[in-house]
């Protein structure tokens, strides 16, 4: 429990941090807001006018304290550029980039988890039949082979840009084969002829909870691409970690023991190791989802995707004081109850781990 | 009274890492026969030999080259396919290690283990706990330590309930790497107790390696002295503790404390 307590003190105290450092870099940006909002033919009056209503007379002290409370109220200011709320704003970018990153995160383990798994047994000579000649089933180079290949394939994964990744993807795949849509969430004709209820701003959910098909039709086949984007990098780190971890765990002498109880290689890999070697990581799923987050900011760009990241760039781009501090404070939470999630999870999966 | 029964007998075992001309001898076993409810200790220092030894008497000599015979009943170990030997481990030849807390997986309740290694060799359900509780009884543990984790109970108790896995699945064969080195020394002497009592009752040929001659003179019934993977000294245990013919026997016996000197 003091655990417990005390990472949620750390947790407010990150949070504390970030909204402290993002008040004051927000005054930082160069520009006035206020021109910026009111616009480049305003009168001074008008000018006067707006920074009242932004603000921006009080004194340092008085508007850290506006701006936190505003925060706490759920008032996160007016976005300069779209000229809504920015926690409007924000709950339906937000979402957009979720689903993108809840797909990487979800391809991460269910493909990297078992590509590890496959390497690893085959490193440690699985697939090895005594009964079928001196190289076995696989024969030693085949199993070399193998590993090498589940090796160098998420090698691949991570190291490729995923800007670059990306264009080259929608470039093939869309542009040139046209097996998939450019770009975008869905088709937009779709607004008229079956308009989508918005309940979780989750596209491909709201249009699976309210029995739009046409719409789930369309998401679905706009989000394949930006989503196995979004992938590589995870699934590549988790391939590559998840091998280690789990030939770090046949290394030890609890696997010895599995196997002179009769558990084959294979066995002792997937209902012994497999646990033992999920706590590290899901500390690297962790920090892969803070890292995809920031990743779908490249990636929503090229394939025109309504999510935080292009909100983000476009209040970067029109000099969006507020916005910029919202989505900032966004990703920080994001993180910090990731990483509680995480501390929480180790516990149930490790019983050595004590909260 | 029947014949005893010959548990274990191994000829001329050679075990070797590498192949063709650079290959090394790590262990050379000539004849070692281990007949049921006697015990047979393996003594030496580290890295003569006899912790390989035992690992090809279970096939776990993973990219080392074996020679020779190791006969368990009739199933020749160094040719079996690997699947009579995953069928062998455990049921038939078990392993007692030597650091006792983290050969136990760390993420399993002691139940949840036992449970798994019992269900692996087709016992289950209402049997499988029967034989559960009863070997944690021949081993003097509460049934209650099944719903801990290894690091919830001592070294002593983590190796008797290695122990206790041998004894629910009733192996013929019980083979021990050095396992009392990791205790505390009045751990180590009851520990000792319980494998000499099992081989009694349960009439268990027990393999005992060690590189303490103390510790295996207290139940060893013949030992086999090794270094640098050969044979030294062979014979019934008191010959070799008093009358040892190789002069490396005798500097290992003269390493051996005792009281009151």
């Amino acid at each position: 429990m003091r655990f417990l307590t005390q990472r949620l003190a750390q947790s407010a105290l990150v949070i504390a941090g970030v909204v402290a450092l993002t008040f004051v870099i927000t005054r930082l940006v160069p520009g006035d807001p206020a021109v910026t909002y009111a616009g480049p033919r305003a009168t001074p009056a008008q000018l006067t006018a707006v920074r009242r209503q932004l603000g921006l007379g009080a004194s340092l002290p008085d508007q850290l304290w506006r701006y936190v409370t505003g925060l706490l109220r759920g008032d996160w200011g007016t976005s300069l550029h779209t000229r809504r709320g920015v926690l409007t704003d924000i709950s339906t970018a937000l979402p957009a980039s979720l689903e993108l990153v809840g797909c990487a995160m979800v391809l991460a383990v269910v493909v990297g988890v078992p590509l590890g798994l496959l390497g690893a047994h085959l490193r440690l000579g699985g697939g090895r039949s005594r009964g079928l000649g001196r190289w076995g089933r696989w024969g030693r180079w085949g199993r070399a082979a193998g590993d090498g290949s589940v090796r160098a394939t998420s090698m691949l994964a991570v190291s490729v840009p995923v800007f670059l990744l990306a264009l080259a993807v929608q470039n093939l795949f869309a542009a040139q084969l046209g097996w998939f849509p450019v770009a975008g969430e869905y088709t937009s004709k779709l607004n008229q002829t079956s308009p989508l209820e918005h309940l979780t701003h989750l596209t491909v959910v709201d249009a699976l909870l309210t029995g739009n098909w046409p719409v789930l039709d369309s998401a679905l086949a706009h989000l394949v691409l930006p989503a196995l984007v979004m992938a590589a990098y995870p699934v590549g780190v988790v391939a590559q970690m998840s091998r280690a971890a789990l030939l770090e765990e046949s290394a030890a002498p609890h696997a010895r023991l599995e196997r002179a109880y009769g558990f084959s290689r294979l066995q002792v890999l997937t209902r012994f190791s497999l646990r033992p070697a999920s706590g590290p990581l899901l500390a690297l799923l962790a920090l892969v989802f803070a890292f995809s987050l920031v990743n779908a900011f490249l990636v929503e760009e090229v394939f025109d995707w309504p999510g935080l990241g292009r909100y983000a760039s476009a209040a970067i781009t029109s000099s969006d004081a507020p916005a910029i501090a919202g989505v900032t404070v966004v990703v920080a939470l994001t993180y910090v109850v990731t990483n509680l999630l995480v501390d929480l999870t180790q516990a149930v999966i490790d019983p050595r781990v004590r909260l | 009274m029947t014949p005893p029964r010959s548990s274990l007998t191994v000829t001329d075992l050679k075990v070797r890492a590498g192949e063709g001309e650079d290959a090394r001898l790590l262990a050379s076993l000539p004849h070692l026969d281990v007949a049921a409810g006697t015990c047979v200790a393996i003594v030496g220092e580290s890295g003569s030999g006899k912790s390989t030894t035992l690992h090809a008497m279970l096939g776990l000599t993973d990219g080392l080259a074996v020679s020779g015979r190791i006969m368990v009943g009739d199933t020749d170990v160094v040719t079996a396919p690997e699947k009579a030997l995953t069928t062998l481990r455990g049921s038939r030849v078990a392993l007692v290690s030597q650091s006792p807390q983290s050969s136990l997986n760390p993420t399993m309740r002691l139940g949840t283990l036992m449970r798994r290694v019992l269900a692996r060799h087709g016992i289950r359900g209402a049997v499988a706990r029967q034989r559960a509780d009863d070997a944690l009884r021949d081993v003097m543990l509460d049934p209650e330590l099944l719903r801990r984790y290894p690091h919830q109970i001592s070294g002593g108790q983590a190796q008797r309930f290695a122990i206790a896995l041998a004894v629910a699945l009733r192996a013929d064969v019980v083979l021990a790497d050095e396992p009392t080195s990791a205790l505390d020394v009045t751990v180590q002497a009851a520990v000792l107790q319980l494998l000499d009592r099992l081989r009694a009752e349960h009439g268990i040929a027990l393999v005992l390696v060690s590189h303490d001659l103390a510790v295996v003179s207290r139940i060893a019934d013949h030992i086999v002295v090794m270094r640098h993977g050969h044979v030294v000294e062979s014979g019934p245990a008191a010959d070799v503790l008093g009358a040892p013919a190789a002069d490396y026997t005798r500097e290992l016996l003269a390493a051996v404390p005792t009281l009151g000197e």
